[in-house]
């Protein structure tokens, strides 16, 4: 039987076949989906699909709305405000 | 237009949302620029420029650019440079 810590919506079962034959499952973990710009909905690039053991400069770009907007949206929202200043 | 003395806003790269003034015209579109920002050489394509020009020589140094940005009213942070420590060099026996 399956140890409790398996029985998680967060893993899913692979069912390998072993060298003797034998049919064996691997209880993988999930990765998640990849980070979509807030405004746009494009994918974003220097977000790694798991970020929960990267450093805290390597999860996102380094600049104003790294992580959060595309390069073009976040060149978009700046010029807008300094237009309206 | 983008000339030595205009101050433009960066849109791209890590000073994004600084302001800086344009020190020296490059070609291919690029420029130098300094201020709050890095000095460093820029695409026009990622500048916004402002109304506000000031009165500058080519390639000026520093401080005269913040000296001139603080007449204009736009303040520069300090740049603290920290004196990096040699590292020891390995010796083969």
């Amino acid at each position: 039987m399956p140890s409790g810590k398996h029985k998680s919506h967060a893993k899913r079962k692979v069912f390998r076949k072993t060298p003797g034959g034998r049919l064996t499952v691997h209880h993988v973990k999930r990765t998640p989906q990849p980070a979509h710009c807030g405004m746009c909905g494009t994918q974003l690039s220097g977000v790694p699909r798991d970020v929960s053991k990267c450093t805290k400069s390597q999860r996102r770009p380094e600049r104003p709305f790294g992580g959060v907007l595309c390069s073009s949206c976040s060149r978009r929202v700046i010029k807008e405000e300094v237009h309206s200043q | 237009m983008i000339d030595i003395g205009r101050v433009c806003v960066k849109l791209a790269g890590r000073d994004a949302r600084m302001k800086c003034v344009v020190i020296d015209v490059l070609e291919n579109n690029y420029v130098l620029v300094d201020g709050q920002t890095r000095r460093k050489k820029c695409n026009m394509a990622h500048l916004e420029p402002l109304d506000q020009s000031l009165e500058l020589g080519k390639n000026a140094d520093h401080e005269t650019v913040v000296a001139k940005l603080k007449e204009a009213g736009i303040q520069v942070k300090e740049r603290i440079r920290k004196d990096v420590a040699e590292k020891p060099k390995k010796t083969r026996k």
